[in-house]
């Protein structure tokens, strides 16, 4: 049998984590895939950085692209465990790891995520062994397999810019819960294998996220963040409760590609 | 920060570990502490303290030998040795030695020994692992066995990976025997496996280390006087885009709001530029290095991807000539036009294949009933019917979702082979054709989950091996025999043939 490629894929704001570094070294490669090949893009606009690798895994006939963020501490076994994930079920076309926000606050992972209104998204239940079906995981850890990747037309990163009018804050976000929502229009399946534990490294803090694993009884049904004081909790999932009203506008952005 | 400057971090980091590994060794006094502070849950805190912890702890290493290392021919026996070293000073557990072959050799069977003794179940080394026994501190084990080196282009590459639980595992950066008269890389030191593209690289002769795999260099501009930099001239038809200042996104805020969590693109907080920076000078050209950048990708070996779709009627007729107790040769030709891929991802088969099959098919019916009259079959593939195939080399996206079909992912070498067994030769051209129609037989099969998957791969893979193994030596003795008369094939491939279409019909019709 041939064996399998696998692209490593790191969109890199340009100053690797030290911790992300040394749980790299320590990546088990699993049997039957061949040494793997990276392709590092550097910026500050992620969608174009992945836009770049992915572009890479297609031209040059990857099985699949493991995109890893260069704040994530991967687990010895991540790249085994998300592989056989994916080779379990032709359907797949993403499976990711299980790792939450710097702040611990909430794993990244989504269900009910639709990009016309990003308000109507829940956090999934999951379990220390489950590889489930989900709408959305961030790319901090993500496999994605080429095949379906090459499928689309590219660009194959949209992107959201979240603009918080209150906060006077806008953030780019999303590519990959959109890219998400691309494949699984084209009969393609996202995962979750929360048997694959990613710390999430905080440079500011010199802190790893989360805290604490959550016990299965804690993640084992839809949850929903809320506001509380100083902080935000996750509670189960209340579809009665109010949401953010959103306004969409879409916007052009050009890529200006140069050799 | 610049590619360059990504690259060193990452080579520093090597070093760095390398540097902790020597540290670590016996008698090198006490091992570094940890840099960097994390705060995971327990599950990931040691129980004790990691300097109480070093002192008395085992620490396990393994290193890979081969010979011979270099100027290996198809058919060459090739020793390798693996060694495991507990360098602490503690017993180490139970350990696993995993090993893959590379797919252009074999593993000579028999030959698996640890310490001398012969093992049981050798293929453990393959699988699930080999057991290593517990190593007392500061003693060592070694696994020695022979691999046979098959036809093929590609470097042997080895590298063996040591599971413990609890224990740290040194690794080696494993070992590449050349074909040809090219010499080996070297397996020490140890670097992360993500690196290894450069060992090969190195491994390379200059010349094909910057053709085949390094990207064009451009060289480097002379060096300017330093009072004067000259910028590089970049050829453009449109202004340069303005350069920005490198400004720093605030960190953002969790995420507030009863409703689903918000998108996570958290920058990386830098310091804020200082004023002076908001007018950058223009970004200087990264250095070149006569190495393999790390942003750059070497591009894996190209594969033609072959398809065959087989309905509920393939099915059926492979069933029924299968079902005889002694298929005979007309079942096996049969089966092998049946499994041949074919079909590109999508659209008309160029290359005539198809047509080809199904006319093969038909053909051998007809034969077939000439056989069970009593008559001799007369139906032989003649060098007239190969030359009408095109050998066209043609790469295409695999399609996704996969529909549930044979595949064979072909690489040029095997492609210019089958092509060889093409052309005219003094070998009997039936045999000739059976033998590339097996090679374009499908080795796995897409669509299907993964048991089914593999159920079919070890099906295929002994269907192929085992008709292989009748047909080659027959064809090498048909040369200038044109009334060879080719035997009936021994009763083990006529079982792997009954397997296969049993694996089959589940596989494609459940």
């Amino acid at each position: 049998m041939n064996e399998l490629r696998v692209l490593l894929g790191i969109a890199s704001g340009g100053k690797p984590a030290a911790p992300f570094l040394a749980a790299l070294a320590h990546l088990r490669l699993p049997r039957n895939v061949a040494p793997l090949r990276r392709s590092v893009a550097v910026g500050n606009f992620v969608p174009a950085q992945r836009e770049m690798i992915a572009g890479d895994a297609v031209s040059d006939g990857f099985d699949y692209l493991f995109f890893v963020d260069d704040d994530i501490v991967l687990p010895e076994d991540g790249l085994e465990r998300l592989l056989e994930t994916a080779e379990a079920d032709p359907r797949t076309a993403v499976v990711g790891g299980l790792y939450y926000s710097r702040d611990s606050a909430r794993p990244m992972a989504v269900a009910g995520w639709s990009s016309e209104d990003t308000s109507t998204a829940h956090i999934p239940a999951f379990s220390a062994s489950s590889t489930g079906i989900v709408d959305g995981i961030g790319f901090g850890c993500a496999l994605l397999r080429v095949s379906a990747l090459a499928a689309l037309t590219p660009p194959y990163f949209p992107a959201h810019i979240y603009i918080e009018r209150s906060a006077r804050r806008a953030r780019l976000c999303n590519e990959d819960y959109l890219y998400c929502e691309r494949v699984r229009m084209a009969g393609g399946l996202v995962r979750l294998d929360a048997r694959v534990r990613c710390g999430h490294y905080d440079r500011e803090s010199d802190s790893t996220a989360p805290q604490r694993w959550e016990s299965d009884a804690e993640t084992d049904g839809a949850r929903m963040i809320v506001a509380e004081l100083g902080g935000t909790r996750l509670v189960p999932l209340d579809e009665s409760a109010p949401r953010v009203t959103e306004r969409h506008v879409a916007a052009n952005v050009v890529y200006i590609s140069v050799d | 920060m610049d590619q360059r400057s990504i690259e060193d971090l990452f080579e520093r980091n090597a070093d760095m570990r390398l540097l902790e590994f020597r540290n670590t060794e016996p008698g090198k006094g006490q091992p570094q502490q940890k840099r960097t502070t994390t705060s995971f849950g327990a599950e990931s805190i040691l129980a004790e303290p990691p300097d109480a912890a070093a002192e008395k702890a085992p620490s396990l290493r393994v290193a890979i030998a081969a010979a011979p290392q270099a100027g290996v021919i198809p058919g060459a026996v090739v020793g390798v040795a693996i060694d495991i070293f507990n360098d602490g000073n503690a017993p180490a557990p139970e350990a696993k030695l995993l090993l893959s072959v590379p797919p252009e050799a074999e593993f000579r069977s028999g030959t698996l020994r640890i310490d001398g003794r012969e093992v049981q179940a050798p293929e453990q080394l393959f699988i699930q692992g080999l057991p290593i026994a517990r190593l007392p501190g500061g003693t060592s084990s070694k696994v020695t066995f022979q691999l046979a080196v098959l036809p093929g282009v590609n470097t042997l590459y080895l590298q063996p990976r040591l599971q413990a639980n609890g224990v740290p595992v040194v690794g080696t950066a494993g070992i590449s025997i050349k074909r040809g008269t090219s010499t080996a890389a070297p397996a020490d030191p140890p670097k992360p496996f993500y690196e290894l593209e450069d060992d090969e690289i190195a491994a390379l002769p200059v010349s094909d280390a910057t053709e085949a795999i390094l990207p064009p260099v451009i060289p480097p501009p002379p060096p300017a006087p330093p009072e004067a930099p000259a910028p590089k001239p970049v050829a453009r038809t449109k202004p340069a885009p303005k350069p920005r200042p490198e400004r720093a996104p605030a960190a953002p805020e969790p995420v507030v709001s009863p409703s689903p969590p918000k998108p996570e693109r958290e920058p990386e907080p830098e310091p804020a530029p200082a004023a002076a920076v908001m007018a950058p000078p223009p970004p200087q050209p990264a250095p070149v290095v006569p190495k393999a950048p790390l942003g750059t990708v070497s591009a894996p070996e190209e594969r033609m991807i072959r398809y065959r779709t087989l309905g509920g009627s393939d099915i059926a007729l492979l069933e029924r000539l299968f079902a005889a107790p002694v298929p005979g040769i007309i079942a096996h030709y049969v089966m092998i036009s049946s499994i041949a891929c074919c079909e590109p991802v999508s659209g008309d088969d160029s290359g005539g294949y198809a047509d080809f099959l199904k006319r093969d098919i038909e053909l051998l019916g007809r034969a077939l009933v000439h056989a069970r009259m009593g008559k001799a079959p007369q139906y032989r593939i003649a060098q007239a019917d190969l030359d009408s195939l095109s050998m066209t080399w043609q790469v295409l996206p695999q399609a996704f979702p996969p529909p549930r079909r044979l595949r064979r992912d072909l690489r040029k070498a095997e492609w210019t082979a089958i092509g060889g067994l093409m052309q005219p030769s003094e070998r009997d051209a039936t045999l000739r054709a059976r033998i590339a129609l097996l090679a374009l037989a499908g080795a796995t099969i897409d669509g299907v989950e993964r048991r089914t998957t593999d159920e079919c791969l070890a099906a295929l893979a002994t269907y192929r091996s085992s008709v292989l193994a009748w047909l080659v030596p027959l064809c090498v003795a048909s040369a200038g025999n044109t009334e060879f008369v080719i035997p009936n094939p021994p009763a083990n491939v006529d079982d792997a043939g009954r397997r296969l279409v049993a694996v089959l019909r589940l596989a494609l019709t459940s």
